[in-house]
């Protein structure tokens, strides 16, 4: 009664403005502690979550990195990043994301010379 | 590893290498990255990979025992040859037709027409009765049987090559290495004798009449979009013999030791009379 309709696991809605991006990934800073954030991704689940948080962890910069569903039936992820002052969670989360595309282009270079 | 300067890219370079790799089955290793990122290749096969599966159907006729929702259920079910997936678009996303599955960018219809003559013995509608307007798109065993019978063929033969991947992904955590070894198990189809998958029994007198239409889609709106049978993977074992304690060990018990095993893990050496590995340590899991 209650449950979404299955096509808004991956159909972003529509946004207020009428580019693509408007509503994809928001960010929220922290009022509380410095050089904290939180990410929204809309339409992700653990699959990009849980991946992007392996590679926070990476970076020595970053003192806290996590993900979290808040709900089952509502299909985005929280990303919270604390860093150091020596670099912010915007550019930790750029980097991040960055690095994964490279890495995972490079993968799939290397499924295509096999495969 | 090794850390860059701060603002340097801390990307990883991963490896692949194939153990195996058949028609419906494949088995691969992947070094030098993490677990989430075989997760993530593990979630993705199975939800995110697009494929065709039928998605309306209009019943004109069906006096059969199961009702028109069983039966169309059952036929989104049917698994169809996928090739021609990354050329086809979403239907929600296809501008060209207005939804109702007729275009030739985002659909491909399918016709079914059975009817029990007036003998007394069963009908059995199977996928091998379902007719395709396009030839790449037909049901995998139908695809299967032509490509078994095929000399010079009126069908493409590419039709039949599903990539129903079927992913066991087994990884390895060394301390500096990360390597994850990947394997797709093998996926039974059909039954030996090429009889199709079974929709539904006619008797005398019953009739069925459809028109199916069959779009794309993921995993993650209905399991029938999904390609995959089944797809694991596993870190590789790390086995290590103490040789200090292996050494207090008589020839007899040495051999007593290696015999143990259900499988052939170990073997002893008749020149050192020591106990070795036999094998890399991926293959004792699955009898391959």
């Amino acid at each position: 009664m209650n449950a979404p309709d299955r096509y808004e696991r991956f159909v972003v809605p529509e946004g207020t403005k009428n580019d693509n991006h408007s509503c994809r990934v928001s960010y929220e800073r922290d009022t509380k502690i410095v050089n904290a954030a939180s990410f929204t991704i809309e339409r992700e689940d653990h699959t990009i979550g849980n991946i992007v948080r392996m590679q926070l962890h990476r970076d020595p910069n970053v003192l806290f990195a996590g993900y979290k569903l808040p709900h089952p039936l509502q299909y985005k992820i929280i990303v919270r990043i604390h860093t150091t002052s020596q670099s912010s969670p915007t550019q930790a989360y750029t980097q991040a994301v960055n690095d994964l595309d490279k890495e995972l282009e490079y993968l799939k270079q290397a499924f295509e010379v096999c495969f | 590893m090794d850390r860059p300067a701060a603002g340097a890219s801390y990307q990883r370079f991963p490896r692949v290498k194939i153990r195996e790799l058949k028609d419906d089955y494949a088995k691969f290793e992947l070094r030098d990255t993490d677990a989430s990122m075989a997760n993530a290749l593990r979630r993705v096969m199975i939800a995110e990979v697009p494929t065709v599966a039928i998605d309306l159907v209009e019943i004109e006729v069906n006096s059969s025992v199961l009702n028109d929702e069983f039966i169309a259920h059952r036929l989104g079910l049917i698994p169809l040859t996928s090739a021609a997936a990354m050329q086809m678009r979403f239907s929600q996303d296809c501008d060209a037709c207005d939804g109702d599955g007729s275009c030739e960018y985002c659909s491909v219809e399918f016709n079914l027409s059975a009817r029990a003559t007036d003998s007394d013995q069963t009908l059995e509608v199977t996928s091998n009765d379902l007719r395709s307007a396009d030839p790449k798109v037909c049901p995998v065993d139908q695809a299967r049987a032509y490509q078994q019978a095929l000399s010079s063929g009126d069908y493409d033969p590419n039709a039949g090559d599903q990539r129903q991947v079927i992913l066991h992904l087994i990884t390895r955590l060394w301390v500096l290495l990360f390597s994850i070894t990947i394997e797709l198990l093998s996926y039974c189809i059909f039954v030996a004798d090429l009889r199709g998958i079974l929709i539904v029994k006619l008797r005398r007198g019953q009739e069925l009449r459809l028109r199916a239409i069959a779009r794309k889609g993921i995993g993650k709106d209905h399991a029938k979009w999904s390609p995959a049978a089944t797809v694991t993977f596993m870190y590789e074992p790390d086995i290590r013999i103490n040789e200090e304690l292996m050494d207090t060990l008589t020839l007899d018990e040495k051999r007593s030791w290696v015999e143990s095993s259900p499988t052939k893990v170990f073997e002893l050496d008749p020149v050192t009379q020591q106990v070795v590995l036999l094998r890399t340590p991926t293959c004792y899991f699955h009898g391959s």
